[in-house]
This record gives C-alpha cells, sequence and structure tokens, in this order.
C-alpha cells in the first residue's frame, strides 16, 4: 500500500491518495472517492475514513479522500462555484483527477452524514459512480419507527416521569453546554422522502450498487428494516445490503462498530473486482 | 501549501508546511518559523479546525508554518493500536529537523496543545533551535489525563476513548509522564503558558520551568468550551481569544 498527499483541481483541495500495491491491484477496478462529514477533515470521525482506505487498499482498490474547499486543510474555493453546488462539483473534480491519474474510469463514493449526502448527490448526476455507500443516510420515520419510539414510553411509568421533568424543567446544565461550543457550518437540510426514493430507484436502476449503515445517532432511525420498509417499492432489502448498529453513535466511535463496518464495505467492495453495470434486479 | 509525507520510511509521518506572507502587519525583517503540535485522541479531531486558523493567523504574520501528524495518528502510516508515546516524541523530533530543512531557517517556535505541549516539551530538551516554546492548555500530569478521560479506571487490555484505541502499554506510558518532574532539566527556553484555566499544576509547572532557567510567561485566557468533552456530531472547538494570544505572543516576544 501506498499513500501520497497531494494537491489535485482547480479548486486545490488537499487529499490523500491510498493506492495498493501492484501485485493485489485490481485492474479496471472503480476508485473509492471518500467525502467529508460536516467540519471534520479527511481522516473521518475516529479515522475511520484513514481505516477504510487502507482496508480497500488491501483489496486492491485505489481511494482518493479529499477535504472540500473551506473544510479541513483545503482553501476556500475563490471561483464563483455557488456554496450548494460545491459537493458535487468538487467530488467530480476528485473523479476527473483519478481518471487523469490512474486511468480509473468507474467510481464508488460514500461518507457519512454529509458526507454520505454529497455522495448520494453526485451518484445521481454521474454516470460514472457504480456504488454508492453511506452512513447515517437521509431517512424517515415510518409506522414501524413510531411504533418502536412511543410503544415503551407509554406502557413504562418512568419514561411519563421523565418526560414530565424535562417539560417543566429543561436541564439548565445542558442548556448553558449548548451555548459553549462552535457549531458545524454544516446544516443538513432532509429532501422530501419521494425525492431520495426516486434517486435510489434510479441509481438502482442504473446498476449502481448500495450500502447503509445506520447508527443510533439519529433521532429518525431505531430498527433495521426501516430504511427499506420507508421505501417498498424499492425491495431495497433485497436489492441493497443495509446495516443497523443500535448501539452506535453517529461518529461511529465503538471500536467494535468500526470492526463490523470495516469487514462490511471490505465484503461489500469484492463485487467491484470485476466490471459490473447491469442493473440491480427488480 | 505544501502537504507531505516525510520521516521514517517505515511509518511516514503526514506534515503540511506552509509559508508565511510579508503584511504591512507581518514580521519581514527575518524568516522564522512554528512548529505546530497537535494533541492526540479525540482531541486531535476536535482542534484540528483551531489548528488551521492558528496556522493561518501565524502565515499572515509573517511566520512559515509546519503541522504534523503522529505516527498512528491522522494522515500518518499505522494503525491506532500502534502508537507509542516514545515514537511520538520521536517523531516531534523528526518534525523539528524536517521545517529547519523546509523552512530554510536555523531556529524556530514550537506551539503544542494538550498532548502535544508535552511531546514538543520533552522534544525540545535536546534540542537547541527552539527560539519560543508556547505550552497550550497541556497536559501536565498524565495520570490526571486518564482519569479524567476514564474515570473509575479498572480496564484492561485496548479501550476505546471516543473512538480512538487506547491499548494498555500506551496508557501505561502516558500515566508516567509528569512535566513537572520530567522537564527539570533541558535546554532552558523562552517559554509561555496559555491556558483557558489555571491550576495548581499548572503553576508547579511554571515553577518547575523557571528552576530550569527558562523565561516563563503564564496567560490565562478565560475561554468556552473543554478540550475533554465530545460533541456527538464531531463539532470542532475554536478557542479564538487563546489562538490571539498566541500569535501576540509569538509576534512580539521571541
Amino acid at each position: 500500500m501506498r499513500e501520497r498527499a497531494l494537491v489535485f483541481g482547480p479548486a486545490n483541495l488537499v487529499g490523500i491518495l491510498t493506492q495498493p500495491d501492484p501485485e493485489v491491484a485490481l485492474p479496471d477496478a472503480p476508485a473509492f472517492v471518500i467525502l467529508n462529514s460536516g467540519i471534520l477533515h479527511r481522516v473521518g470521525a475516529s479515522r475511520l475514513y484513514v481505516r477504510l482506505a487502507r482496508t480497500l487498499a488491501q483489496e486492491g482498490f485505489t481511494t482518493l479522500r479529499f477535504d472540500f474547499s473551506g473544510v479541513g486543510d483545503s482553501e476556500v474555493r475563490k471561483d464563483a462555484i455557488p456554496v450548494e453546488e460545491r459537493f458535487v462539483t468538487e467530488t467530480r473534480e476528485a473523479m476527473d483527477y483519478l481518471t487523469a491519474t490512474t486511468g480509473a474510469s468507474s467510481f464508488v463514493v460514500g461518507g457519512l452524514c454529509s458526507g454520505a449526502d454529497g455522495a448520494f448527490f453526485t451518484s445521481l448526476e454521474d454516470q460514472r459512480v457504480v456504488g454508492l455507500w453511506q452512513i447515517d443516510a437521509f431517512c424517515y420515520r415510518t409506522p414501524g419507527y413510531y411504533r418502536r419510539r412511543y410503544l415503551p414510553k407509554l406502557v413504562d411509568p418512568r419514561a411519563w416521569a421523565h418526560s414530565i421533568k424535562v417539560r417543566v424543567a429543561p436541564d439548565a446544565e445542558e442548556e448553558r453546554d449548548e451555548e459553549q461550543f462552535v457549531k458545524p457550518e454544516y446544516r443538513r437540510i432532509i429532501p422530501p422522502q419521494e425525492v431520495v426514493g426516486d434517486g435510489l430507484g434510479s441509481l438502482l436502476d442504473r446498476g449502481v450498487a448500495l450500502y447503509f449503515l445506520f447508527t443510533d445517532g439519529l433521532e429518525d432511525y431505531n430498527y433495521a428494516e426501516q430504511h427499506a420498509e420507508a421505501f417498498p417499492e424499492l425491495d431495497l432489502g433485497r436489492r441493497s445490503e443495509i446495516r443497523y448498529i443500535p448501539e452506535s453513535t453517529h461518529m461511529v466511535t465503538g471500536l467494535e462498530h468500526q470492526e463490523v463496518f470495516l469487514s462490511d464495505v471490505r465484503r461489500w467492495a469484492r463485487r467491484f473486482g470485476a466490471a459490473r453495470r447491469e442493473p440491480v434486479p427488480a | 501549501m505544501n502537504p507531505f509525507y516525510f520521516g521514517r520510511s517505515e511509518r511516514p509521518l503526514f506534515g503540511l508546511f506552509t509559508r508565511g506572507r510579508s503584511t504591512p502587519g507581518g514580521v519581514a525583517t527575518e524568516e522564522r518559523a512554528v512548529l505546530l503540535c497537535y494533541p492526540v485522541g479525540p482531541e486531535y479531531l476536535r482542534a484540528h479546525r483551531a489548528f488551521r486558523q492558528l496556522n493561518q493567523l501565524l502565515n499572515r504574520s509573517g511566520f512559515h508554518v509546519f503541522r504534523f501528524d503522529y505516527a498512528c495518528t491522522g494522515d500518518s502510516a499505522g494503525e491506532g493500536v500502534e502508537a507509542s508515546f516514545d515514537e511520538w516524541v520521536d517523531d516531534v523530533d523528526w518534525a523539528m529537523d524536517e521545517l529547519l530543512d523546509t523552512a530554510g531557517v536555523d531556529s524556530f517556535d514550537v506551539v503544542g496543545l494538550r498532548w502535544g505541549a508535552a511531546l514538543a516539551a520533552l522534544a525540545a530538551r535536546e534540542r537547541d533551535e527552539v527560539g519560543h516554546m508556547v505550552l497550550w492548555d497541556p497536559v501536565v500530569s498524565g495520570q490526571d489525563y486518564l482519569d479524567e478521560v476514564l474515570p473509575g479506571g479498572g480496564v484492561e487490555g485496548t479501550v476505546g476513548i471516543e473512538g480512538y484505541p487506547f491499548t494498555a502499554e500506551l496508557r501505561a506510558a502516558l500515566a508516567t509522564v509528569d512535566l513537572r518532574a520530567d522537564l527539570a532539566e533541558g535546554e532552558a527556553l523562552r517559554t509561555s503558558i496559555i491556558v483557558a484555566d489555571d491550576s495548581p499544576d499548572v503553576a508547579a509547572l511554571k515553577a518547575t520551568l523557571e528552576g530550569r532557567g527558562d523565561r516563563v510567561t503564564l496567560d490565562v485566557v478565560p475561554s468556552p468550551g473543554s478540550w475533554s468533552e465530545v460533541d456527538p456530531f464531531g463539532d470542532a472547538l475554536i478557542p479564538q481569544d487563546i489562538i490571539k494570544a498566541i500569535v501576540d505572543r509569538l509576534r512580539n516576544e521571541s
């Protein structure tokens, strides 16, 4: 495995290129592009992106993890591209760079939280994307969510007591702490459910492979099948891989949870060892 | 901006070098350089944005700046479970050599935050090129740090601290660090201690450094937030007043 620090593209983005040893490199395999999560720089939460890139190199894949303009070590972009278009524009610039320097012609994109969002929108716009992985992707509450969220509390007197306390006396300590921290600049905007459903459907029709990891860090997700049940017409349970780790934080801070994710993606990535672009059967 | 790998070929370190700019308010009479030493564990991620800001302010003041990741952290080679405190001290030494070479200077200043302050101070004991050392919210006692991040103790093997593995060997090495004793001898420096909160530990550290001949100032710059607190969404901590105080100290007192 070889890692190289670089500055690339018209916006001078800072990234790390991780390449496999020549003897394990997969010819014609897609390259992986990993996107920032909020304001966290390219190493990722808990250094997860570093470990993912190295894991993928062991499997023969090249990976570029980089900082969007204004994030991590990349400078603020000076051209006129609107902020809302930078995710997609700069991810495509990363892919262009990989094509020019490594010859890669297809890509797998992914990230956590806002990185997941950027990867999703890039996948919709760029036909070179053949795989999408997301940690805590856009998700939507289902009847199953509400059943799990509220039913246990309806029958638990302790939950009632807590609810009343919170309502009449907000935790002053917690409020004060909230004010003390600098807030991230990224504000997540959740698209309408039908927009995401249409997008996922078009990706499946294109043969884009999908992997989702949901943690317990999102208030809107609370059971394994929720993502599939939110989009019943897509049959995501069969046509994608969905992992839910009920004990995991949003930042995947549990060491054992990190191993689950890395093991999942290692196995999931093996499908890209041979070129494939067939639609995922509906 | 120049990101690159340097150091040992078997375990390269990631570094980022940026040149100082000559501005009307900047230091233009001679080339000066600063080495920045990150904290470790979850505090590293939390501090990255603050280091970027400090880096930029120093560049604007005319300083060349080099910051880098210790082995087994950030973009540097090595897995978290392989991290070694002694190797980290050695990494600072490598980075000092790299800065001298890359910036083309004969001496430099160094700024370290939390464990980065401890590592910088320990590495600087043997270096005569260090001009001004800034210890920012330093970890004075390794045992006190562990008591804070692992309350109750009693753990064995590798434990995760907010997503970062700390092996038993690493924890044992951290526990032995006590700057009040470890810095009793070494090169006498111009040293600034800049902290958000005053404490007896910091006062004792100041006394230790004065005892070996350092010219020491202690600035208490009240600042919201704490390095050891963790935000569930990875929020950064950017203590603006402390960052400005560091730049002012380096600009005015070297």
